[in-house]
């Protein structure tokens, strides 16, 4: 296949586009390169999800391999803590919940097992599903062992991704693209020339190189003088504090989330804010007071984004990925959709406007089942999602994978929704039967985590190219 | 919010057939008698259209949720049991395919499996067979074969999954029993009036006996007449005719077939199609067409020619408005069955949607009030479920060449933008999208298309660099391997004498192509 695709960019999405593509498409003649431009800073990490694991399927690489190289942590989910709402609304609950990748229970395939345990929470005095979620327990526990290859059942419920080291990964992603043979080339500006019939025919590097182009993935965030609505976001490095719990850290603070990654060495905070409502002083004098002197960075992201990622020959990934790149969500999960969408349907001449059409299709319901966990984390009440939870403990079937039905779940109860109505299909199931279940799978998740090492017992192992060794 | 109910919640089904009895199996499987009433009003002078003789592998995961046994199940409803359908005479006037319950191929090299058909029929490979014939279920359709799934998804045999023909008024009344010894009341009566609370929800049934039955939730099960939901409620209905055509239906039994196969025969004739559904105590026949290119003598003419067997009864004729009626909850009223809407039964799906709508009614089921919440997302699930079914048969018409009339209009007319984009896309590319929620995925998709001579203008380009030698020698070895493999099977009647061991048969999976696929 006599393919030449281009790829502009910077950081992170430059080296993740540049990785996926030629790891997928060399084996197949494509070849590829990849066009360095100047851009804002980006913070010194990077929070995944299980997506990881699909990506490091795809690049033939181990996730060790990454763990070790970008001296990251594990990753379970995210550990909530919300002491302001509830302190102001008075509430008696807990302001503290987590939001897990892996399941509730102990079995994935287990029908209405979330809809059965919060029926039965809600005639209990402890409010939250966390006990009965191996991935809480294990995170608030500081607690993690890699689940071995042939438990499924324990690899489902520990689902995890990692917090990498942001400079690590893309140096190693960028060894790894060399060794796939895409060509890097640095660019202070550069200019596309189109065809008469529209498609980029060739991009045109500062230094007067040009670079014929039959495909090509801008992963540049928006360039310019931004417009529409934008969110500031500070992030700064803080090498005191170690990995700690395997898990993200998110916590209300008065503008909104200040989020925690922890690292092998270090940590990183990263915040975000809306400069209509907040002033960056006071933001900075509150992150000061209570983090201490640490040097933050400031950078800006655009929140609404174009519905036309695919034109012409171009897929245009950096300004839609950007409105997505809050700090409540990963880093790499919407680019690595789309990329892989993409490439799934892999165009064979210079215009497919059907597949276009299409793949715009599937990044609009990815954009809205994504800014829908985004917008329940404030207003629930205004989503259909939240709305449906709040009625029947459930939530809508997703058309992406964009966020699990358990992320969800556990948000909007972390958030204090409460199902109105008991699952139906559960009503047979006598109440002290349901508890007894409930506390047997209890006693099971107790004993799993109790057998665990620490979080930093099997970092210390992955981190010194041991495996793993579970102990359960 | 609308409507307090009481404490014993009464739930009213108006009408039997299928859906009212597979509604009132399900709720009464799930509903504690302490809590719940359920009534079931079905008249005896009301025949029943008798929909879904032929089904889809979802009656198993039905069957097993509501606790029926299934060797009871194929000895009440005379069932055999059903692989694929077998489309003759569409796109073409001599074109044969099968659709299958079942995947064709294996992805090769990250890439699907139909690139390369597609491709290496490109490069004219003589070994090159039949897309179907690279499908284990379409094997086994054609030498008429059958053995239970492997749940194992290690194994070429857990590619596939089976359905069944089967009566339907036997299994309403399969179902009745199985109802009764619930709990479930059955009144034989006639309504003569619907009393509306102010709200306008429905308040009770008046009874053409002049008794009166009061509910909380009614279940309307009256097929076409929806005498709740429209008749009362008026729901509207959109009419979906300017793309399906066909507006009336035949229907006659013909004797048992000795060695029935096992797929349904859906044959096209120069206005519609004809189906042939093969029970153990008859076949069941019909035609479908549409009217505005077929009188009705013709059609009892032209189905009665076309039966294999010897006619047992007149031709039941039956007239339709195809469409979707446009809330299948309104108030304190769910429409379920075709007072829901009505599709043809093209692809055996009328009672995948009544089993569809079960599910989702459960899963949104009311409490004390009937909230906004749970109406809409029982609607927004049903209008997908339909659509997308709805695109589905369509293909089937939009795709073809015949030069009758009526297919000479099919393959001109207008079709809903969600069909054009994908048959735009699968042309430009050979790719299609899986949908999360909807029956039909791409293994369908490309079982139409494909036996339809629906070919894509280009293919993945990642093709380009592949040795067409190589990839022909690894296809013929993996056509002869589900070759033996399909020879090895018992026949279908030998394995509907053997398979009475009750527990014997696979798990259900909620999937079109077994044990491989995301259900």
């Amino acid at each position: 296949m006599n393919m030449q695709i281009v790829i502009l960019g910077q950081g992170l999405w430059l080296q993740v586009a540049a990785a996926l593509v030629a790891s997928q498409l060399r084996p197949w003649g494509v070849r590829c390169t990849a066009v360095e431009v100047p851009g804002e800073p980006e913070p010194g990490s990077v929070a995944s999800g299980p997506e990881l694991h699909g990506l490091c399927r795809l690049l033939g690489q181990s996730w060790q391999e990454l763990l070790l190289k970008a001296r990251g942590s594990f990753n379970l989910g995210t550990d909530y803590r919300d002491a302001l709402t509830h302190q102001a609304a008075g509430a008696a609950g807990p302001a503290r919940w987590f939001v897990p990748f892996g399941h509730l229970g102990l079995k994935s395939e287990a029908a209405e097992f979330a809809q059965g345990l919060f029926s039965y929470l809600a005639g209990q005095a402890e409010q939250g599903p966390e006990p009965y979620c191996l991935a809480a327990l294990a995170a608030w526990q500081g607690k993690f062992a890699v689940p071995p290859a042939n438990r499924t059942d324990l690899r489902d419920m520990l689902d995890f991704g990692l917090h990498l080291d942001r400079q690590g990964l893309c140096a190693w992603l960028r060894r790894f693209s060399e060794r796939q043979g895409v060509r890097f080339v640095a660019a202070d500006a550069l200019f596309s020339a189109q065809t008469a019939q529209g498609p980029i025919a060739s991009v045109q590097l500062a230094g007067g190189e040009s670079l014929p182009v039959d495909f090509c993935l801008d992963c540049r965030p928006r360039t310019g003088v931004k417009s529409g609505a934008v969110m500031l976001q500070l992030f700064a490095g803080d090498p005191q504090q170690g990995p700690g719990k395997p898990c993200t850290s998110a916590e209300r603070v008065p503008w909104g989330w200040l989020v925690r990654h922890p690292l092998a060495n270090g940590c990183v905070w990263q915040t975000e804010f809306d400069p209509q409502v907040q002033k960056r002083d006071q933001v900075q004098a509150w992150l000061d007071g209570n983090l201490g002197a640490l040097d933050w960075q400031l950078r800006s992201r655009q929140t609404s984004s174009p519905d036309e990622v695919w034109t012409g020959n171009c897929l245009q990934l950096g300004p839609v990925v950007e409105t997505l790149d809050s700090p409540l969500l990963g880093a790499m999960g919407p680019l690595q959709a789309l990329l892989v969408s993409w490439l799934d349907m892999l165009p064979n001449q210079a215009s497919c406007p059907a597949t276009a059409r299409l793949f715009n299709g599937y990044w609009q319901q990815y954009r809205e089942e994504l800014n829908t966990y985004l917008t329940l984390h404030e207003t629930p009440l205004e989503t259909h999602t939240g709305r449906l939870f709040a009625r029947l403990g459930r939530v809508p079937t997703a058309e992406t994978d964009a966020v699990r039905p358990v992320q969800l779940m556990t948000m909007l109860y972390g958030l204090g929704l409460r199902p109105e109505l008991p699952s139906r299909l559960l009503l047979d199931n006598e109440p002290a039967q349901v508890g007894a279940a409930l506390a047997q799978i209890r006693r099971r998740l107790d004993t799993l985590v109790t057998n665990m090492p620490s979080h930093a017992q099997t970092l210390a192992r992955c981190l010194d190219g041991r495996p793993a060794h579970p102990s359960y | 919010m609308t409507a307090a109910l009481v404490e014993r919640q009464r739930i009213v089904i108006l009408g039997g057939g299928t859906a009212g009895w597979m509604t009132a199996a399900a709720l009464s499987k799930y509903l504690p008698a302490a809590r719940f009433s359920i009534q079931v009003i079905e008249s005896t002078q009301i025949g029943t259209v008798g929909v879904g003789e032929a089904t889809i592998p979802h009656i198993r995961q039905f069957n097993q949720w509501i606790g029926l046994d299934e060797t009871e199940f194929i000895r009440a409803v005379g069932a055999t049991y059903k692989l694929a359908i077998r489309f003759s005479g569409w796109g073409e006037a001599e074109a044969d395919y099968y659709h299958p319950f079942g995947l064709s191929g294996e992805d090769l090299n990250g890439l699907p499996f139909h690139q390369y058909w597609l491709w290496l029929r490109q490069h004219q490979q003589s070994d090159l067979k039949a897309f179907g014939d690279y499908s284990l279920a379409v094997l086994m359709a054609q030498n008429n074969r059958f053995r239970y799934p492997s749940a194992d998804p290690r194994e070429a045999c857990s590619a596939f999954n089976y359905a069944f023909h089967m009566d339907a008024t036997l299994y309403a009344q399969l179902l009745r029993r199985h109802c009764l010894a619930r709990g479930v009341q059955w009144l034989d009566a006639r309504v003569a009036a619907v009393h509306q609370h102010a709200s306008g929800d429905i308040r009770a049934l008046q009874l053409e006996d002049g008794r009166q039955l009061a509910g909380d939730l009614f279940i309307d099960c009256t097929g076409f007449a929806g005498v709740l939901i429209e008749q009362t409620l008026r729901a509207g209905y959109d009419n979906w005719q300017h793309w399906l055509p066909c507006d009336r239906a035949l229907a006659v039994p013909s004797q048992p077939d000795p060695t029935p196969p096992v797929y349904t025969h859906a044959l096209a004739t120069a206005a519609g199609w004809q189906w042939r559904i093969p029970l153990q105590h008859r076949t069941g026949n019909g035609l479908v067409y549409a009217s505005a290119y077929l009188d009705d003598a013709q059609a009892s003419e032209l189905l009665l020619a076309g039966l294999q067997e010897q006619a047992l009864d007149e031709p039941r004729p039956l007239r339709f408005v195809t469409g979707r009626r446009r809330q299948s909850w309104l108030k304190n009223c769910v429409a379920i069955g075709l007072s829901s809407g009505f599709l043809e039964p093209l692809e055996s799906t009328s009672l995948y949607l009544i089993q569809v709508a079960i599910q989702q009614l459960l899963a949104c089921f009311p409490g004390d009030t009937v909230s906004e919440v749970e109406r809409d997302h029982f609607n927004r699930s049903m209008e997908l479920e339909y659509q997308r079914v709805r695109d589905f048969l369509i293909l089937h018409y939009k795709l073809n060449h015949r030069p009758e009339l009526f297919w000479r209009h099919c393959a001109t007319m207008p079709i809903p933008d969600s069909l054009a984009q994908r048959l735009v896309m699968y042309r430009e590319t050979g790719h299609l999208l899986e949908y999360r929620q909807g029956l039909f995925q791409p293994a369908s998709w490309l079982a139409v298309m494909l036996g339809q001579g629906c070919y894509p203008e280009r293919l993945d380009a990642r093709l380009d660099n592949q040795r067409p030698d190589a990839v022909a020698e690894w296809l013929t070895g993996y056509q002869q391997q589900l070759q033996s493999l399909t020879h090895q099977m018992p026949l279908h009647s030998q394995a509907l004498q053997s398979n009475q061991h009750p527990g014997s048969q696979p798990p259900a999976v909620q999937s079109l192509y077994g044990y491989r696929s995301r259900p």
